[in-house]
């Protein structure tokens, strides 16, 4: 069981909710998927032809709903953001992206870890969205984040866990779930960041644009169950530090005859 | 929280270790601390040669071909605690002497002079014959010769620790000695030593403080060596956890003969000593061990390379004994007694770089 | 009385409170986030302010995101 500010999940998916054709496609997705978190944005309403409002799909009795601070360009619009989405769903869980570049949407460090301390403060829970830096990771941990997201790859390359190493080691020393967000273009790379590890994964893109998007979202369930299963059937990898690589046993020994004792 | 192994548990575990368990560790060449129980037990014994190797590699990698050479100062062997297996014990009728600030200065220049550079303080635990008052004033002299001063004294408060940090110390070495609760209750009689949980969150407070680096242990021969060793496993992956700005050390001082004529209940053998030491470097790469004069030469030249990472060398364990040997009662009887020179030219002739000076604390801001 | 709504300049009339403009565009009050001038309102507060000239409003809304 996944526990992230003292509430439980039985889904380790997390479902972003952008980009997806319509609202109907997104609900059966919910569905299929069977993830018990999904991502939000703000936007301003389009008042010439207002949309569909989001949470009349979001089945928050199954689902919790996470407001991101997605269009923060620093921490003071990201605390702008964040109250609002406090004061419209109610709830003060936030997964904060700070991202000031549009074009590669990659979250800026200082002034995440500037809106993580706070937040925090403000009585959030807060969910940082981070380049995948193992001291950010721990300096976001030591300000309160009730989880880390570290990214595999920029926001929508569907390039997989590029970033390994660093998400292995940030596992390795963290304090709080780490859900791997961003950059999971297929269920194997999903697979492959629950079986070095994580805690959860959260994708968006590959789901919403495939071309069977129910499909997807089902592969992706079972990819995660799959992956944590693996991961928890092992006896649990060890830190990426050391890189000794294996001694054959039996065949490389050390000399112990000093100690003057049959070994 | 820091939550250590039970000890039937630990020792079931060590019982129930079979090769298989041992040679899936040694091929992964990784271990938590959940697993050291294994490497510690009497399966892994028949693996030595290779987890040797294999400490050996790790090693290599993490630190390089390099050892350092560190020289204990003892201040003082006043001590107002009453353990049992101890030379210095309150109890014990020794020549007791507390060096003065300018003894302490004479004493480390001979060191200086004889090329070290980190030096480590030690005392008996009496706190108003050195106290951290007279700690801060002996490190701030000492800083400007010293690359790194750190202190194997009392514990200290996270206040005192931070005025210590301050002053110029930059490591603590503090042992619980036996992480068996009833076992300890029974070996420290009396003093603020017989507070358990105070001694054992010490380490907690010297990282809060600030201080670059803490070192743990446990005095081998006190308890079950598997189970201290497992605690100091559990122990030292807690504190990396939870401290991670801060450098770990661990150290196996070992019951030999002292005044107190103390005979270790549990000895843990040479070859014991030497699992431990392999199983603690696979568990956790980064750690500096610690093997100090208490072992003989053939040992510690044996060693060299396989794990530890930092030996003293031509050590006094007596307040005062680098300018007057035999001034004062010993902690405890020295195995390895070469000269720095020597043990320096050994470790040159193994290939080794004997490091005398690993950093510069003018780089910290004090 | 001329304000700025979702970052466009608009002319309504005096007295207009945000009530007016949303069920205008046909929104369901409980739908939206309404900031005036950088304030959230709470939904009380919809009907009773009345909007000035030089106001901000900013009406936002919940949408898919990552």
């Amino acid at each position: 069981m996944l526990t992230i500010a003292g509430e439980e999940f039985s889904s380790r998916l997390f479902i972003g909710t952008g980009k997806f054709a319509s609202p109907q496609v997104m609900r059966e997705v919910l569905v299929a998927s069977k993830s018990e978190m999904v991502t939000v944005a703000l936007r301003r309403v389009n008042l010439e032809n207002p949309e569909d409002d989001i949470m009349s799909q979001i089945d928050t009795g199954e689902t919790r709903f996470l407001p991101n601070t997605s269009g923060a360009r620093d921490a003071v619009e990201a605390v702008r953001l964040a109250e609002l989405a406090r004061a419209g769903s109610g709830t003060n869980w936030l997964k904060l992206e700070v991202t000031p570049d549009p074009r590669t949407l990659l979250p800026c460090p200082i002034e995440t870890l500037k809106a993580t301390e706070e937040l925090v403060k403000k009585g959030f829970i807060v969910l940082p969205y981070m380049n995948a830096d193992p001291i950010l990771a721990l300096k976001l941990q030591d300000a309160g984040a009730a989880a880390v997201m570290p990214l595999g790859a920029p926001i929508g390359t569907n390039l997989g866990v590029t970033t390994r190493l660093q998400v292995e080691i940030i596992i390795e020393q963290a304090r709080v779930p780490v859900v791997v967000d961003a950059g999971i273009g297929a269920p194997s790379q999903a697979a492959l960041a629950m079986e070095i590890g994580a805690d959860a994964v959260l994708v968006n893109t590959a789901i919403a644009v495939s071309p069977n998007p129910v499909a997807m979202a089902e592969a992706f369930c079972q990819a995660v169950t799959a992956g944590r299963m693996a991961y928890e059937a092992g006896l649990g990898r060890q830190s990426s530090m050391a890189s000794a690589s294996s001694p054959t046993t039996g065949n490389i020994t050390a000399d112990l005859d000093f100690l003057g004792v049959p070994c | 929280m820091l939550e250590l192994p039970l000890y039937d548990k630990v020792l079931s575990q060590v019982q129930n270790s079979t090769a298989e368990d041992v040679e899936a560790i040694l091929k992964k060449g990784a271990c938590s601390a959940e697993e050291l129980p294994i490497l510690l037990s009497q399966a892994a014994a028949e693996y030595l040669p290779q987890m040797a190797a294999l400490s050996q590699q790790i090693s290599l990698q993490r630190f390089g071909k390099t050892l350092q050479i560190y020289a204990p100062l003892y201040v003082s062997n006043y001590c107002s605690n009453n353990c049992v297996y101890c030379g210095f014990s309150a109890k014990n009728t020794i020549k007791r002497k507390c060096l003065s600030t300018d003894e302490v200065l004479a004493e480390a220049n001979i060191l200086y002079e004889r090329g070290f550079r980190h030096i480590l303080l030690v005392t008996g635990e009496a706190d108003k014959k050195v106290g951290e008052p007279e700690l801060s004033l002996i490190a701030q002299e000492l800083r400007t010769k010293f690359s790194s001063v750190s202190i194997e004294v009392q514990p200290f408060s996270t206040e005192n620790y931070a005025k210590l940090f301050e002053a110029g110390i930059t490591a603590v070495a503090v042992y619980q000695e036996t992480y068996d609760r009833e076992l300890y209750a029974k070996l420290h009689l009396s003093g603020k030593k017989s507070d358990y949980d105070y001694r054992l969150a010490t380490p907690d407070r010297a990282c809060s403080a600030g201080m670059r680096e803490v070192g743990i242990g446990a005095l081998l021969g006190l308890g079950n060596w598997r189970f201290e060793g497992a605690c100091i496993g559990t122990h030292l992956a807690y504190l990396r956890k939870k401290y991670w700005r801060t450098n770990f050390t661990v150290s196996f001082p070992r019951l030999r003969p002292a005044s107190g004529g103390y005979e270790p209940e549990q000895p843990i053998s040479t070859k014991e000593l030497t699992q431990l030491i392999f199983a603690l470097r696979i568990m956790d790469p980064d750690v500096g061990l610690l093997v100090s004069t208490r072992e003989e030469e053939a040992y510690r030249d044996g060693m060299i390379g396989l794990g530890p990472t930092r030996y003293s060398a031509g050590s006094s364990t007596t307040p005062g004994g680098y300018g007057t040997p035999d001034a004062a009662g010993e902690q405890w009887d020295v195995g390895d007694h070469r000269p720095v020179e020597e043990v320096v030219r050994v470790v040159r002739a193994k290939g080794f770089d004997p490091v005398y000076k690993d950093w510069d604390s003018t780089f910290q801001q004090f | 009385m001329k304000i700025q709504l979702n970052g466009q300049s608009i002319d309504y009339a005096d007295n207009t409170s945000v009530t007016d403009i949303l069920a205008e565009k046909k929104i369901e009050p409980n739908t939206v986030i309404v900031e005036l001038n950088r304030t959230l309102l709470t939904v009380d507060q919809l009907d009773q302010i009345c909007l000035k000239d030089g106001d901000t409003l900013e009406i936002i809304r919940f949408v898919g995101g990552g």
